[in-house]
């Protein structure tokens, strides 16, 4: 079954790795993104954070949709984490399974709008945020545990105010 | 209730808080005590006092302390004998921080031991580790 997916754009980092998969109770991460699953160096970094006694995957898009409708995987107890928006609503769209989206970690770049101070998204991250929702998923923003969740339409209204 | 308080030499234990909040958020469960060069046994006696004295009795204490010859924990030591609810480690790390903060410690001792063994295996020695890590892909 999956427990959750994260958007965060530092895919497996210190909140990730300790907090979430507890939290979740996951027993396999699976990382889902294109340049992490082909660049070694970077699958390499992030195997380091993987946490004890968790499976951890990093997969292509297309690969990473692939096991997570996997039949064999359904025992597992699965944590998703994708890099950003698009590739989040990739998977929500491919998988019928998916819950819960969880909003975690975006950086500040040129024309992204601040949320909190870990989130900053555009008006397209909005829309795929938007279309995730309308495939009936669950969409709240909560980049760490001891912090309230901002559910999609606060987030809307943020970045109207913000923008 | 569970309470954490971190205790070392200068202000390394509030650095512990600063990081662990930085991945966890604010806790009010979380204490720190600043040992300072001029503090003697009975003035860090005096600060430690005043924040277990705060706790209540059903209260679990854990103080984590940096290192086990030093000041900080031979100091700490001596408050075992009145406070049965109290647990010492020593060798604070921040993934030994994480684990004791995400446990309930409903079973404290057991927890403990636990989340040492797993904040252990949080020192590494990342040339190696990259190396076994460059062999598995290969072997992938």
């Amino acid at each position: 079954m999956i427990k959750l997916l994260r958007i965060d754009q530092r895919l497996v980092h210190g909140q990730v790795a300790t907090y979430w998969v507890r939290s979740t109770e996951a027993d396999t991460m699976v990382v889902i993104n294109d340049k992490a699953a082909t660049d070694s160096m970077t699958k390499m970094s992030l195997k380091l954070g993987k946490p004890a006694g968790v499976r951890f995957e990093i997969l292509t898009l297309k690969d990473g949709i692939d096991y997570i409708n996997s039949p064999s995987n359904k025992k597992r107890k699965i944590l998703i984490i994708v890099g950003n928006c698009k590739d989040g609503r990739k998977v929500c769209e491919n998988s019928p399974e998916v819950a819960d989206v969880n909003i975690g970690g975006i950086h500040y770049e040129e024309g992204r709008v601040s949320i909190t101070n870990q989130v900053f998204l555009t008006q397209e991250d909005l829309d795929e945020l938007d279309k995730m929702e309308a495939y009936g998923k669950n969409v709240f923003l909560q980049s760490i545990p001891n912090e309230q969740k901002i559910y999609l339409k606060e987030v809307h209204e943020i970045y109207n105010k913000n923008k | 209730m569970k309470k954490v308080i971190i205790l070392t030499h200068g202000r390394l234990s509030e650095g512990f808080q600063s990081a662990f909040e930085i991945i966890c958020g604010k806790e009010n469960g979380l204490e720190t005590i600043v040992m300072e060069a001029k503090d003697s046994p009975t003035t860090l006696s005096k600060k430690i006092q005043e924040k277990i004295s705060k706790f209540s009795e059903d209260d679990t204490i854990i103080l984590l302390t940096d290192i086990p010859a030093g000041s900080t924990t031979k100091t700490a030591v001596s408050f075992l004998k009145d406070y049965k609810n109290l647990y010492i480690v020593s060798g604070i790390n921040l993934g030994l921080l994480l684990e004791i903060m995400m446990d309930p410690m409903e079973q404290a001792e057991e927890s403990i031991r636990r989340s040492i063994a797993l904040s252990k295996d949080t020192i590494q020695f990342i040339n190696d580790e990259l190396k076994i890590l460059a062999l598995d892909c290969k072997e992938e």
